[in-house]
């Protein structure tokens, strides 16, 4: 991405969903030398410009983790998203990958398969929650481990995981 | 038989159950920075019903004490491919469907159980999945599936073994195509056709390759991917069914060819 074309999405309107893909431990495993890892590092240090470009202009962006063909990293979804802290603020991570990202979601309209609120709570909205033990806005590093620090999970109003004890 | 009856008895009263009132909440409410503290959550069926300081506790409630612990919105990932995150590209361009929906089906578990209550298919047929998910029968987030991705000739989803091409007019789809992982279109007709196919199918967005990708094969990474012709039909049709189009693209020109006809 360049100046002008993050200027052309910022004046359009239209939504940039973006990967934190670095060259780390966490890229697909492409072997050195194929063409694929090739693709890949010339990828990867547009990166960090995407992000930079897309804070500049105050484009919509919307967070997406896009893992493919690696079962490990498909169990870090967290861990991307605590990526994020090199450009963004806790909060701002948040609020994209919650608040933000639901908007984007809903653009689809009478397709939508769950009319209602996702990404908020509120009254009305769908019961889609998490309550994390600590306070992520603090330290966005506990949805890193979701299994230890995230002590309910609910969604659509049933509880899937809860390992605090009932009053 | 009185066991049985004991049983039933205990799943009517589940069904009938769904309040749960979540207490002394520190809620962060995914839009604003200020946290709001030692609240009640309510939660009737599949709804937040009440947020309030105090709140009568309901016969039927299961009550959460949240005490010292923040609540926040469930985590959306907008671009997901759960039909294909957990398997290697060899297994997953080499598996037979029913395989690829089983790893799937563990694979978006983990999804929800990392705190990822919703997500965007961004291709990969995923509209199985989600339909089993949301009868109950698997555990996984919401999802809203693009299906297969549309992808031109070497395009961004062409998976295709290398000897099919040339293409023989009377070959059958690739296995890829035929599992609806991928829809290979060229020309104004074919998008077209494929954009309704992909929405007859459940797709709830348009996906195209729109730019050069790194996992596929036959697609350098500079190159841009149908016209703007090509691009502004599935544009088109997408508006008739009052959705929208994504693509993929990484690069200015891809990007800006995009954009011309959204």
């Amino acid at each position: 991405m360049d100046e002008e074309t993050a200027k052309m999405i910022a004046d359009k309107g239209a939504w940039l969903c973006l990967q934190p893909f670095l060259d780390d431990e966490d890229a697909i495993p492409f072997p050195e030398g194929t063409p694929q890892r090739t693709k890949q590092l010339a990828m990867v240090a547009g990166t960090e410009n995407a992000y930079r470009l897309a804070k500049k202009h105050n484009i919509k962006t919307a967070f997406g983790t896009d893992v493919l063909f690696d079962a490990e990293l498909a169990a870090k979804q967290g861990k991307q998203l605590a990526k994020l802290q090199r450009w963004y603020t806790p909060f701002e991570v948040l609020k994209m990958a919650t608040f933000n990202n639901a908007q984007l979601l809903k653009f689809c309209g009478p397709r939508d398969p769950y009319p209602g609120e996702l990404g908020v709570i509120k009254e009305g909205a769908l019961a889609d929650m998490i309550l994390v033990d600590g306070n992520p806005l603090q330290n966005l590093d506990l949805i890193i481990d979701p299994t230890k620090n995230f002590v309910l999970i609910m969604k659509d109003g049933k509880i899937y995981k809860n390992t605090i004890q009932f009053k | 038989m009185l066991f049985l009856y004991g049983l039933l008895g205990r799943a009517q009263e589940t069904a009938e159950k769904n309040t749960i009132l979540i207490i002394n909440a520190t809620v962060f409410d995914g839009q604003n920075e200020k946290m709001q503290e030692g609240m009640s959550i309510l939660v009737e069926g599949n709804k937040i019903a009440k947020i309030a300081k105090t709140i009568n506790i309901p016969q039927t409630a299961q009550v959460v004490n949240a005490q010292g612990k923040v609540l926040m919105p469930g985590l959306i990932d907008a671009h997901a491919h759960p039909m294909f995150a957990g398997i290697s590209q060899q297994a997953g361009l080499t598996s037979q469907d029913g395989y690829l929906n089983l790893v799937a089906a563990k694979t978006a578990e983990k999804f929800l159980m990392q705190g990822f209550t919703s997500l965007r298919e961004a291709s990969g047929n995923s509209i199985s999945l989600k339909c089993a998910i949301d009868q109950g029968l698997y555990l996984g987030p919401r999802i809203y599936p693009t299906g297969p991705m549309i992808s031109q000739t070497s395009g961004h989803a062409d998976y295709r073994p290398s000897t099919s091409i040339p293409y023989d007019p009377n070959a059958t789809l690739s296995y890829i195509e035929r599992s609806g992982h991928a829809l290979i279109a060229d020309g104004v007709p074919e998008i077209i056709k494929g954009v309704r196919s992909v929405l007859r199918m459940g797709a709830t967005q348009v996906k195209l390759g729109a730019g050069g990708g790194v996992a596929s094969i036959y697609d350098p990474l500079d190159v841009t991917q149908y016209t703007f012709e090509e691009l502004k039909a599935a544009v088109d049709v997408a508006e008739t069914w009052n959705t929208y189009v994504m693509v993929h693209a990484y690069t200015p020109k891809a990007i800006q060819t995009s954009l011309g006809p959204g």
